[in-house]
């Protein structure tokens, strides 16, 4: 583990802030798929969070590099907040 | 980087960061299953209840007095010295305010079990605060306290998942402990710790993480509510437990409970009925509820229901909870495990016990192994004294400051202003000798004999309980044993057990060590040469 | 306190213990050398009594409370049996024997 610190660190943050903003990015698309209504989504989605942060965080430190973690979550977040934000512009018309 | 050793890392460092905090969340939080039971002793000016409750006498005399100290109220609650609480208490709710529409506040008296007096206990915050520190710590604010202890649960679950997934050999060891060689056998400690209550670990991990969501998961709300007024009418749409049947603003005479106590009675297969609850009591719209400690279900109570005004039998309406909520209230009601009768209790209890056992060797077996790995390479290891001393400081010293709580709970004085506080000081005061004692102590002498002087300590001052229970009061082991009163009794025999328990770790500790410190040479002598 | 469910969950973890050679030799030497297919068969005869134990807690305790129970029994049968294993692995033998027995009459009774 000595070898590379800075790959380390940087797991280390992506799995910690990066992993709690892509849980919660994952969970916000997810809450807009559930077939329930609102009030109860938002709870099933509040409480399958947990869940996804923790795979999150295993994920990051199975990744082969760094940079692979890092890109996987941020091209999962994206994907997330584009599907919400689509579905939000386009989600009322049949 | 292997895959397994980079969760093996990810493993060692979200345990050794959480271990202390996370002890301490699990003894704290365990205690929570005898949390009423804890009050209870810290209590005694209660009489000890000399006979079964006797509800024929006491229930008229406990109604006279609500009906003339709060004829007014908007809720009562009467709570019988039955089952798992040993109190009799009688609670009362004010109105709520007309035009700011807060909740009314909650009043109540406690009560002697065998005359209905009223009685008046020390200020002490008993055993609910002990538990609720678990999760509100202390000395911060509570959402700060939330933060930190939902983090905590995190690196636990993110543990639990790395340890299951490096324990390659998990079914071939799963019946495996090993004695006798000194880094295997806390391996397999913590490792037996850790499986043989996995399916606990996991529920109470998870089902804590989602007690606490409201204030740790705010994007999936917010997102969906914006920050302002929705959301919160969202989560009182969320929480609302339904009022049975509102006000309706006409007073009427509320009916005698005793009859309703005694058809409740008949219907409840031979179970004591645990308490009475009054919605809208002086109302006509009033209902009143009859409960018992059910044993099928995970709610703990299913009461019957009926009018306040002629006592007829009243059918509550069948009203459909998402799934959302049903998943989310199997969670709390798993998580509190006020459903469990008394075995089911303990064995939460010590489930509890066990997560701790499983941290805490963890942290030990992290520091023997780099203690071996220093005395191998003749190298030091930064920040393994800080482990070693914070390991033996909380493992230890946290049991001891409990006990410290207890004990100033008895020698406090009573007309001392803050008295339920102090004792909350000297627990944190106990604790914070205790970590110096180690920090202290290991400059002169090595981490096992400080292990062996806390333990010694914790022994002693956990059998000193009893003692000075009677000294300073009546419910003491003569008494509670000769009344048959379990609860006060099973209090001071396992403070005694608690005391037996660390006397034998540091008599093994002793002989443990005496019988490693020949052979212990001998290795580093071999590898010299 | 001793319920089928947590003998049945206790006769289902010796059972998973002795598909185990380490196990086998110290617990039970007579069975030392055990072909693949009885190893199977110990294995399966081992989950069934683990399944066995768990319909009966549903059956009884209802779905809730009767998951949390074998929950219960599985972690003490599991301690129970690494003890055993640990400590006194030579009586074996002679407790798969005593539970078996008080099972049958149980359920005959």
């Amino acid at each position: 583990m000595r070898k590379n610190p800075t790959a380390l660190w940087s797991r280390s943050i992506a799995a910690l802030v990066g992993g709690y903003i892509c849980a919660n990015a994952l969970a916000i698309a997810l809450t807009d798929v559930l077939p329930t209504e609102k009030d109860s989504a938002v709870i099933s989605g509040m409480m399958m969070t947990f869940a996804l942060y923790a795979l999150a965080i295993v994920w990051v430190f199975s990744a082969k590099t760094a940079k692979r973690a890092w890109l996987g979550l941020t091209i999962t977040t994206a994907f997330s907040i584009t599907f919400w934000i689509v579905k939000r512009q386009f989600g009322d018309q049949p | 980087m292997s895959f397994r050793l980079s969760i093996t890392w990810l493993h060692t460092w979200t345990g050794l960061l959480g271990c202390w905090l996370l002890y301490f969340m699990f003894i704290t939080g365990s205690t929570g299953y005898f949390d009423d039971e804890i009050s209870r002793w810290m209590q005694p000016e209660i009489p000890v209840q000399m006979s079964s409750f006797d509800a024929a006498t006491l229930l008229p005399k406990a109604e006279e007095y609500l009906r003339d100290v709060a004829p007014d109220a908007a809720h009562y609650y009467i709570d019988f010295p039955v089952g798992r609480s040993p109190f009799y208490t009688l609670w009362w709710q004010t109105q709520s305010d007309p035009q700011t529409g807060r909740k009314g506040i909650w009043y109540n008296k406690k009560l002697d079990p065998n005359t209905g007096a009223i009685v008046t206990p020390r200020d002490t915050h008993g055993g609910e605060l002990l538990y609720r520190m678990h999760y509100v710590l202390h000395y911060m604010p509570t959402s700060l306290a939330h933060w930190i202890t939902s983090t905590a649960a995190m690196l636990m679950l993110v543990g639990l998942i790395s340890g299951v997934v490096i324990h390659r050999r998990i079914f071939k060891d799963f019946f495996s402990f090993r004695r006798r060689k000194p880094d295997r056998s806390w391996l397999d400690l913590h490792n037996l710790a850790g499986v043989l209550p996995l399916p606990f670990h996991l529920m109470i991990t998870y089902s804590g993480l989602i007690l606490l969501m409201f204030t740790t998961m705010l994007a999936v709300p917010v997102a969906n509510y914006g920050a302002g007024k929705e959301i919160r009418m969202a989560y009182d749409r969320f929480f609302s437990e339904h009022e049975v049947r509102e006000a309706s603003g006409n007073k009427a005479p509320l009916v005698e409970l005793s009859t309703l106590y005694q058809d409740a009675a008949q219907r409840s297969n031979g179970h004591p009925i645990s308490f009475i609850s009054v919605d809208n009591p002086g109302d006509s719209n009033g209902i009143v509820s009859v409960g018992w400690h059910v044993t099928t279900g995970l709610t703990p109570f299913q009461p019957l229901h009926y009018d306040a005004v002629n006592g007829a039998r009243f059918e509550e309406q069948e009203h459909s909870v998402s799934g959302a909520k049903t998943f989310y209230d199997t969670m709390e009601h798993l998580h509190e495990g006020q459903f469990a009768g008394p075995l089911l209790r303990w064995l939460y209890f010590f489930s509890g016990i066990a997560g701790a056992v499983m941290v805490a060797s963890g942290g030990v077996l992290w520091a023997i192994r780099r203690q071996q790995h220093q005395k191998a390479k003749g190298l030091s290891v930064r920040g393994l004294g800080l482990v070693q001393s914070l390991n033996v400081g909380t493992f230890v010293g946290l049991p001891i400051a409990i006990a410290c709580y207890f004990i100033a709970n008895r020698l406090l004085p009573l007309e001392l202003a803050g008295r339920g506080d102090w004792e909350v000081h000297c627990l944190f005061i106990a604790w914070l000798i205790m970590l110096m004692h180690a920090f202290v102590r290991s400059r002169r002498v090595d981490h096992i004999t400080v292990w062996q002087e806390q333990l010694l300590l914790a022994s002693v001052i956990f059998a000193a309980i009893p003692v000075i229970n009677a000294i300073t009061s009546s419910v003491h082991l003569g008494e509670t044993l000769f009344y048959g009163d379990w609860v006060l009794a099973s209090f001071d025999l396992f403070m005694l057990a608690l005391a037996l328990v660390f006397g034998v770790a540091r008599y093994k500790l002793r002989a443990k060590t005496a019988r490693q410190s020949e052979p212990c040479d001998a290795e580093l002598g071999e590898a010299r040469l | 306190m001793i319920t089928s469910e947590f003998l049945l969950s206790l006769l289902g973890f010796i059972f998973l213990s002795l598909t185990l050679k380490r196990h086998r030799k110290e617990a039970w030497p007579a069975l030392s050398r055990l072909s693949q297919k009885k190893i199977q068969l110990l294995k399966i005869a081992g989950f069934v009594c683990l399944l066995l134990a768990t319909a009966l807690s549903i059956d009884a305790y209802g779905w809730s409370r009767g998951l949390v129970w074998e929950c219960v029994w599985l972690s003490l049968a599991g301690c129970f049996v690494s003890l055993l294993l640990s400590y006194q692995p030579r009586w074996t033998p002679t407790t798969t024997l005593v539970i078996t027995f008080t099972l049958i009459t149980s359920f005959w009774v």
